[in-house]
């Protein structure tokens, strides 16, 4: 505990003054000092005559007024001594203090700062009498009425530094305002032709987009109800689902000016220029919405708008995206992919930033949502001068439109309703969507194909969104004209698809073994997806190869389906494992490098599926064990082992990566089984697209079942001399493989 | 230290009672300058330019326009701004000095002589052109170049009303002769000879540095 005596006393318990230092007790002194010999000094140099002795006289005599500071100065350091060593002349002088402080507070704080303003201001009108006394050589009273004289005098100079200065403001100004430009483009009724009836595919959104603008144009309906028109909406989902379009047949549909805003409007050089643009867009937006009673603004790409480093924590919206794999991760469910594709591209990627930057997102957010605060000169200052209170802004009618594919790069502070009050997913369309899509624009060109062809062709294209249908049908035609033809075929519809989804083939011809095992590699995967995966249908598989793949066996879903099911997973690990397990069996336990896509996607599904899904052997999320550091999930197998031996509480303990490897190596056991039993459908399908390089997924089944496809024929494959032949052809690919030479067997052709 | 201190602005609070061991005069715009010494009874810019535009016609008073500085000194204590002006012999040294702008035909036709007949035409007295009815004696002629301009320094007697007088004259002319320098100190012989050893001082210390 520290002492009282240690402590520093107060000011109100000393009985003297604190004694200064000989710095501040001098410094003042020093400064006349200094001051005097300047004085001096320049006279000295003003006037050789003087001698230092005289012009110390002469500046004694002339300058009187620095000798009566001095004098002030030694009065107040006399002061200071005699309470430093004199308590009752201290205690005098406090009790003074005290008494001019206490009468000082008994006006209020207001008054006392406009008493302090006006001594103030006097002083300054004081100082400025005492300067223009000395340059008119005049009294100090009489000379401040000189100050307007002398003001007009200068008024030449000083209107000629305003324009100076206003010279160098309206070059900034100027280059501002020209910079604040273009971007924003906008757009009158009938301007634009495109109507809702355009948009196909996606009549759900349509729909709820046609209601926002009949509130806008009818706001009374709402509004008299005590409700409000909803001021912002947000397209989001997949690029090419025709959200632009939307916006355009908005355009086309509503009766009110449309504001186009580009996505690069918001980029710029200065600070401030953003802001500027943000600014200046609003204010023509009220001023339309004033005019023509309601506006709509569409911000197209409005992910270029950026963030402020948040990460959006609310609903998820991240899209599936492509994902390719060596041998095909294509087999895989596409919520499988998804999840794939979210750990590769997605987990580490959701940081913020970009965008306009620089305030321009702050003020978009303001404007969007700020102050209804009264706005123009007169309204503020004119009416307020008067006595009036300001009037409050009108109901400004803007309907704000923002598409984006990429939602999640978007501002939280953004999508909260009164900014964007509501969000529609411009999906993939349904398959009545696809069909009306497929209709529209094969209506525009000429072909053969019957409506079920169509339908068809709208389930076998299940993420396809209107920009891929157009160009499918488009490919689809040059390949017709290629072909000296001017109608689309079913077959160059599919070649077209085959083409656009897997792209080029490369026209590589595969050595006779390494084709064989490429063959043997994929019909490994797909006997098993035709065996076990129930939820998805084989859509093609080929060993044609690609730019960056080998062969590729693609699956389709056969409707649309929203929930997964740990059988469903286990499926897809079953497919994704087919390919190890078969090299190994039809090698001879060897297996090639090309598994290690499937073995990645396997491993992720089953990491999963053990620590996020709960269908592996424990309960707990992985996730928020790794959040709250808790550790690696225990429960070993559940609840069908107790505690209680040493063996299984070791068990208990293992970590989730031995885990998943054992999941993993149930799941190899299980397919190998199944290899073994369908190793005739595998030799049979490997036979298939060694001869055929790519087939259809129908026909896939069709060779499977040793049936008649509508490509390759599988009844040949019933045959066992046939199939004799296959094996012999594939024990001399082994032969080779191992001494790496040429098979001594061709393919065997079937010869009826 | 206090003691030092406080030593030191005793020091500067007494300067402040002392005067200067002489007058200086001159101005700071003109850069010219001398010293008087003390005692010496000043004549004011002001009252000599009251007498001055007293009865004067117009050419008088526009080259009274052009006069930036001038001043009158004497050791007599009941010296007038009107004897300043007189030629007549006094008693007591008189002192006037005057720094004035010249118009642009004076600066074309300004010369060392004309300098030195601005009060008598010491010219003409010289080459006889002029009878010297007045016992003029020219006792030394100088030609002085000064930092700021260059001129001539006369001393020479006349009779005036039967008192002979004795004139220390200096004249000067900037140099870019835009501008006269004027210093006169004068007074019966028998003072200027008994006031001599001041005279010369005073002169001595007229300075001119240029504006």
């Amino acid at each position: 505990m520290m002492s009282d005596s240690t402590s520093r006393k107060r000011d109100s318990e000393r009985r003297t003054r604190v004694h200064l230092s000989l710095f501040d007790r001098t410094k003042f002194l020093l400064l006349f000092g200094l001051t005097y010999l300047i004085l001096v000094w320049a006279l000295l140099s003003e006037n050789p005559l003087f001698s230092f002795s005289d012009a110390a006289i002469e500046v004694a005599n002339k300058r009187s007024w620095l000798f009566w500071l001095v004098g002030i100065e030694v009065l107040r350091q006399l002061h200071f001594l005699i309470s430093e060593f004199v308590s009752p002349y201290h205690r005098i002088w406090q009790w003074y203090f005290k008494t001019v402080d206490r009468a000082l507070h008994s006006f209020s704080d207001w008054t006392r700062y406009r008493l302090s303003r006006v001594i103030k201001a006097l002083v300054w009108i004081a100082i400025l009498a005492v300067i223009l006394g000395a340059i008119y050589k005049l009294p100090p009273a009489q000379a401040l009425f000189m100050a307007p004289q002398a003001l007009w005098s200068a008024l030449p100079m000083l209107a000629q530094l305003l324009f100076a200065v206003v010279f160098v403001l309206i070059q900034f100004v100027a280059i501002f305002w020209f910079l604040s430009r273009g971007g924003i483009d906008t757009y009158f009724p009938d301007d634009i032709n495109t109507r809702f009836s355009d948009v196909w595919g996606q009549d759900h959104v349509v729909e709820r987009i046609r209601e926002n603008l009949l509130f806008l144009e009818d706001p009374e309906s709402i509004e008299r109800h005590g409700g409000y028109v909803p001021g912002g909406i947000l397209l989001w989902g997949p690029p090419g689902t025709g959200k632009t379009l939307m916006a355009e047949a908005m355009a086309g549909e509503t009766g009110k000016p449309f504001i186009f805003v580009d996505p690069g409007a918001f980029n710029n050089m200065f600070f401030g220029v953003g802001v500027l643009k943000v600014k200046s867009l609003f204010r023509k937006l009220r001023k339309l919405a004033l005019r023509y009673g309601g506006v709509v603004v569409f911000f197209d790409e409005a992910d270029a708008l950026g963030n402020r480093g948040i990460v959006t924590t609310g609903q998820r919206m991240q899209e599936n995206k492509s994902f390719d794999s060596c041998h095909g991760g294509n087999y895989l469910s596409e919520s499988a992919i998804n999840i794939l594709t979210r750990e590769k591209f997605v987990m580490g990627g959701a940081a913020g930033g970009g965008g306009g930057g620089m305030g321009t997102l702050q003020a978009l957010l303001t404007e969007l949502s700020g102050l209804k605060k009264p706005r123009g000169f007169f309204n503020r200052i004119i009416r307020r001068t008067l006595g009036m209170r300001p009037k409050n802004p009108p109901k400004y009618r803007i309907l704000v439109v923002m598409a984006t594919n990429m939602p999640e790069a978007l501002d939280e502070a953004l999508l909260r309703p009164g900014r964007i009050d509501r969000m529609y997913r411009v999906g993939y369309p349904s398959k009545t969507g696809r069909v009306r899509t497929y209709q529209g624009y094969l209506d525009k060109v000429s072909h053969i194909l019957e409506p079920e062809d169509v339908e068809k062709l709208a389930i076998m294209t299940p993420y396809s969104t209107g920009a891929t249908i157009k160009d499918m049908i488009n490919e689809a035609l040059i390949i017709a004209i290629r072909d000296g033809r001017t109608a689309i075929t079913w077959a160059d519809v599919l070649r077209a698809k085959q083409q656009k989804e897997l792209g080029p083939s490369e026209d590589v011809e595969y050595i006779e073994r390494e084709r064989h095992a490429i063959a043997i590699h994929e019909a490994c995967h797909a006997v098993i997806a035709y065996r076990v995966r129930q939820h998805m249908t084989i859509d093609l598989a080929t060993i044609e190869k690609g730019s960056d793949y080998l062969g590729m066996v693609a699956s389709i879903p056969p409707d649309d389906q929203f929930t997964r099911w740990k059988s469903e997973y286990q499926s897809d690990i079953l497919v994704s494992l087919a390919s190890l397990a078969g090299e190994r069996m039809f090698f001879d336990g060897d297996n090639s490098s090309g598994v290690s896509g499937d073995l990645e996607s396997a491993t992720t599904i089953a990491s999963l599926m053990e620590g996020h899904w709960g269908m592996g052997s424990t309960i707990s999320s992985h996730v928020s064990n790794r959040r709250f550091e808790v550790g690696a999930p225990g429960g070993g197998k559940g609840g069908k082992t107790g505690k209680g031996n040493d063996q299984n509480e070791a068990e208990l303990r293992r970590a989730l990566s031995d885990r998943i490897e054992d999941n993993l190596t149930q799941l190899l056991e299980k397919v190998e089984q199944l290899l073994k039993q369908n190793k005739k459908e595998v030799l049979a399908l490997a036979h298939a697209l060694e001869t055929y390089k790519t087939l259809p997924g129908d026909d896939v089944a069709a060779i499977i079942n040793c049936q008649k496809g509508a490509l390759a024929d599988g009844e040949p494959y019933s045959d066992s001399a046939f199939m004799k032949q296959i094996e012999a052809y594939h024990k001399a690919c082994v032969s080779a493989h191992r001494e790496h030479r040429a098979p001594e067997i061709p393919l065997p052709v079937y010869n009826s | 230290m206090y003691k030092r201190i406080t030593a030191l602005v005793v020091a500067l609070v007494m300067l402040s009672a002392c005067t200067p061991s002489k007058q200086y005069a001159g101005s700071k715009e003109d850069g010219a300058f001398f010293a008087v010494p003390n005692g010496w009874t000043k004549v004011s810019q002001a009252a000599l330019k009251k007498v001055e535009s007293k009865n004067s016609n117009q050419d008088d008073l526009d080259r009274l326009s052009m006069v930036t500085y001038q001043i009158g000194f004497s050791k007599s204590k009941k010296i007038t701004p009107r004897e300043v002006f007189l030629i007549e012999p006094t008693d007591q040294p008189v002192l006037y000095v005057r720094f004035r702008n010249l118009f642009p035909e004076e600066r074309n036709a300004i010369s060392l002589n004309t300098l030195r007949n601005i009060i008598l035409p010491v010219t003409e007295y010289l080459d006889g052109t002029r009878a010297n009815d007045r016992n003029f004696q020219l006792f030394d002629d100088q030609e002085i170049v000064e930092k700021g301009g260059k001129g001539v320094n006369l001393l020479y007697s006349f009779d005036y009303n039967g008192i002979n007088e004795t004139v220390n004259q200096v004249a000067l002319f900037s140099n870019d002769q835009s501008k006269i320098y004027l210093f006169i100190i004068r007074c019966s012989t028998v003072c200027y000879n008994k006031n001599i050893d001041e005279i010369d001082q005073i002169v001595k210390s007229f300075t001119v540095r240029g504006a």
